[in-house]
């Protein structure tokens, strides 16, 4: 084997226009990694600086009505992950701000992609796209085209009429186009790791989780290589290895990907926004509106109130009504919005595991979800921001109303102002990535296949070696 | 001699499954995402077509002014002969109908809002998309732009591949030499792939422009662009055919081409521009807007009154005439100074265009296929352009609606009817995009086909000399 991979690696070498090929796809991953590590660096800044600035406008309100505040709002933050310089996935389709305020749930906003024009329909040059695309094309077109010329030039049949076998043969091959894949996988993780180094004020780069993508990276590689082999072996001649090679590229890397979206999004369909906001809308309708004293779920709470304290009416309460009809409003939008957004995260994660089950039918794809799920940078995380956002912000309209309500003010009273300090000591969110078992949770049928994948093309490769004694006849 | 090269290849084309095969997947993928796009616009249509509560809305209000009532009971603070009131209780809706060949470019619709509930404190550039999109499958959504600008050259290196090589394979290439025209031969020869493939591409574009029923004047720009997309990559073939002296090497040379042009300089200028974009997360503009409401809010009528009449000139003239000042104008002039700040950000989105704008045209220079993207986009009027362009039409839409709100304050008088149906017809006509912008996307392919013509002619001409 070892033989045979010497002699695959000095052909290559010897072949100017492969050196030439490779050296030019090696600096393109260098820039890519390079760049995409300056990005995720100005991602990372553009963030703080975003996120202080909307805290210095909610301190800078200073005494203030606590509904007023409700109104005014809050800017809250999805932190780029570390790793996401290696794969930014689809946060550029995600915004990664939420504004919250009363009454009223919003989504993410200022997804970069909106801002992107035409542009916006060609995937971005980062380091997991040349990974997952151009990587293995590069694999297939050189291991398959030096297989099928050694095998063409019946240089095979000689060496194995000097007593070597087939199967230490397809070995060395398999290595070899193994080792190309690897030295551009070891390219874009030293690069990224010495562009972080230089560039990040942070100092800690998440090795565990680089480690882990070199890992899933490998499988993967190693998957490329094998069918690579498989291919040249069995195929005759140079050209049909190459369109298949190339047929096999294309489908995985653009129609399988394609067709399973569309089936998906065609089996688990979305519902279009405005009747989606429509429904939301008219069962919001159905319940008290903090600013309509005249609903009957309010007045049933007044009437209550009332004879609780003993009063006749609320001025005479001895806190304010109206924050506790801010909050009957509150949580009467919170059970509305839990059912439908409820519904349609649900599909969203049904949408997502059935894509990640299509992976057994497509390495690529498999790869594609769980280099994403490790850079955090696809939707499971988005779906655990807009949660985690929805909590923080009922904790916080509670806070304010809770305020509103008894924090010393009277039922009418609407120009009470709490002091600065109460703002100042309102918790500020701080987005926890979704741990690694609810991403397993997802993203298990498409480990499971990746792995599954290599067992299944070392076998086919072990079992057609012997075809590689048959020459290209033709 | 033609005819003998075209048969020769022909017969050459027809024993290649991998050939047969590439065109059947070409037309049936051009097919599929007709298909895919046509449902996805057809969403679009049903959102623009569904019955609207407005005109029942108005019909109401309509009555409540008759009856001298001020508005639902429920709500005893809403009056509507204020204009604060009349005006939102009375949007316009914008509606943005789609355009006939939308669906070949469907994938681009990645955050299209296609109705705008108009009122003084609208904002267009913040409106929701039409579609709830997951976008781990929207990523992967196919068009028939991307079959036209991938796969089409794919195919014709499939079926073209040969050319060249396999008559020096087959030792054809010395009786070329020597025979009459040589140059004829290879060009004669490359014209069956060429041919088939663009006899297919025609298939679909005639298909769509019929089942679409879109006008003479798309189909010509969608006709030409193809022949010329289909041209252009035949010469590239071609050339790498007669610069290469095996399959192997035409192969690499192929892939090399198609990668840098098709993937990597748009994905790199891609990546580029969304690093500009990820600046300040928007933020600035927004957190301005925030503050600057606010602040407006909070000073009183005399420190923004000034720049109320400085913004607009006809409440200048009112200003004048008036001597005490109207007890609404606080509300709606806010509201009018909120709008201008729209105004603003809107303007600063179309700069902000206008300089992505420039670096795709300038892409298209050296990638023939973002071009081709460009034509198709302008054609299926589903790119930023036209969204901005509709914008645009809603933010004047805004404007007039914030001028008659401006005026009726100044007269200062409860309204009426009449001042509700004046309100009504303003409401603006549905928007659809006019394609246009074709010329310059279309002669750097026009451009592009000549000049890798001649340069295969010279490269043949040298060739066939030896």
């Amino acid at each position: 084997m070892i033989t045979a991979l010497h002699l695959v690696l000095l052909g290559w070498w010897r072949d100017r226009r492969l050196r030439l090929l490779l050296l030019s796809c090696l600096i393109a991953l260098i820039v890519a990694a390079a760049y995409a590590v300056q990005t995720a660096n100005s991602q990372t800044q553009a963030f703080q600086k975003a996120a202080q600035e909307a805290r210095q406008q909610w301190l800078a309100r200073g005494d203030q009505n606590p509904h007023s505040m409700a109104h005014f709002g809050d800017f809250l933050f999805r932190p780029p992950s570390a790793l996401i310089a290696l794969d930014p996935g689809i946060q550029a389709r995600l915004g990664s701000v939420i504004y919250i305020e009363g009454h009223t749930q919003n989504v993410p906003q200022f997804a970069p992609i909106t801002q992107n024009g035409t542009l916006s329909r060609f995937p971005a040059l980062h380091p997991a796209f040349l990974l997952q695309t151009l990587v293995p094309l590069l694999m297939m077109i050189i291991g398959g085209t030096a297989i099928m010329a050694d095998k063409s030039e019946e240089r095979i049949q000689f060496c194995l009429a000097l007593g070597t076998s087939t199967t230490s043969w397809v070995l060395g091959y398999f290595t070899a186009i193994f080792l190309l894949g690897g030295v551009c996988l070891l390219v874009v993780l030293l690069t990224t790791l010495t562009s972080y180094a230089m560039l990040s004020s942070s100092n800690t780069f998440p090795l565990s989780g680089t480690l882990w993508f070199f890992g899933l990276y490998c499988l993967f590689l190693a998957v490329i290589a094998a069918v690579t082999t498989i291919v040249a072996v069995i195929c005759r001649r140079a050209q049909k290895a190459l369109m298949t090679l190339l047929a096999i590229w294309l489908s995985a890397t653009f129609i399988l990907p394609q067709m399973s979206a569309s089936i998906i999004a065609f089996y688990i369909p979305l519902p279009d926004q405005y009747s989606f906001n429509a429904q939301m809308q008219q069962d919001r309708q159905a319940g008290p509106d903090g600013h309509q004293p005249e609903h009957e779920l309010v007045e049933a709470k007044k009437q209550a109130i009332l004879a609780e304290y003993g009063v006749s009416k609320v001025e005479d309460l001895p806190f304010n009504f109206d924050g506790l009809v801010m909050q009957l409003d509150e949580t009467f939008g919170n059970q509305v919005w839990d059912k439908h957004f409820g519904d349609l995260s649900l599909r969203f994660r049904q949408q997502v595991w059935l894509s990640s089950l299509s992976a057994l039918l497509n390495p690529f794809q498999a790869l594609h979800g769980l280099s994403m799920a490790l850079a955090g940078s696809e939707l499971v995380h988005d779906i655990a921001f807009q949660q985690q956002a929805e909590i923080h912000r009922r904790t916080w309209v509670e806070q304010l109303n809770h305020e509103h309500a008894y924090g010393g003010s009277r039922t009418g009273d609407w120009d009470w102002q709490a002091n600065a300090q109460f703002y100042q000591n309102m918790k500020t969110f701080r987005f926890q990535p979704p741990p690694i078992s609810a991403l397993l949770d997802v993203y298990w049928p498409a480990l499971l296949a990746l792995l599954g994948w290599l067992l299944l093309t070392l076998w086919l490769m072990t079992a057609t070696s012997a075809r590689l004694a048959i020459g290209d006849r033709e | 001699m033609i005819l003998l090269a075209l048969r020769h290849r022909l017969r050459e084309v027809s024993r290649q499954t991998s050939a047969v095969v590439s065109l059947a997947l070409l037309l049936a993928a051009g097919l599929w995402t007709i298909w895919l796009g046509h449902a996805r616009v057809e969403v679009w249509q049903q959102v623009v077509t569904a019955p609207s509560d407005t005109p029942a809305q108005a019909q109401q209000i309509m009555e409540w002014l008759m009856e001298g009532k001020k508005g639902p009971e429920d709500r005893p603070w809403v009056d509507v002969t204020q204009v604060f009131w009349l005006e939102r209780s009375l949007p316009a809706e914008h509606r943005w109908i789609p355009n006939a060949l939308a669906p070949l470019a469907a994938s681009s619709m990645t955050s299209m809002p296609v109705i705008n509930r108009l009122t003084t404190a609208s904002q267009p550039h913040m409106t929701q998309s039409f579609r709830i999109a997951n976008p781990m499958l929207d990523t992967f959504f196919p068009d028939v732009t991307l079959v036209f600008t991938w796969i089409v050259p794919l195919v014709i290196f499939v079926l073209g591949v040969g050319v060249f090589t396999l008559e020096k394979e087959q030792r054809l290439d010395t009786l070329i030499t020597f025979s009459a025209s040589p140059r004829a031969w290879y060009v004669w020869s490359m014209s069956v792939p060429a041919g088939l493939v663009w006899a297919v591409v025609m298939l679909l574009c005639g298909g769509a422009c019929i089942a679409f029923s879109a006008s003479i004047d798309e189909s010509l720009v969608l006709v030409l662009s193809m022949s010329f997309y289909v041209l252009l990559w035949t010469a590239l073939v071609l050339l790498i055919n007669i610069m290469t002296a095996s399959i192997r090497s035409a192969s690499l040379g192929f892939c090399l081409l198609w990668i840098t042009m098709v993937i990597l300089l748009p994905s790199a200028l891609a990546e580029y521009r969304l690093s500009l974009s990820v600046s300040d997360y928007g933020m600035e503009e927004t957190l301005g807007a925030r503050e600057h409401l606010y602040a407006t809010r909070e000073a009183g009528v005399d420190s923004w009154l000034p720049t109320l009449l400085a913004q607009y000139p006809a409440s200048k003239i009112a200003h004048d005439n008036v001597r005490v000042l109207p007890s609404q104008l606080p509300r709606v002039g806010i509201n009018a100074l909120t709008f201008s700040q729209t105004k603003q950000q809107h303007y600063n989105h179309l700069l902000h265009h206008a300089e992505t704008q420039a670096l795709v045209d300038g892409l298209s220079l050296l990638a023939p296929n973002v071009a081709l993207t460009l034509i198709m986009e302008r054609l299926a009027g589903t790119g930023t352009e036209a969204l901005l362009d509709y914008q645009q039409r809603s933010v004047e839409q805004i404007h007039a609606r914030v001028d008659w709100s401006l005026a009726k304050v100044w007269r200062d008088l409860p309204l009426t009817t009449e001042d509700a149906n004046e309100l009504l017809a303003l409401a603006p006509a549905p928007y659809q995009w006019q394609p246009r912008g074709f010329t310059p996307s279309l002669l750097v392919l026009m451009l592009w086909t000549i000049g890798v013509w001649t340069l295969v002619a010279w490269v043949l001409s040298r060739r066939a000399g030896v």
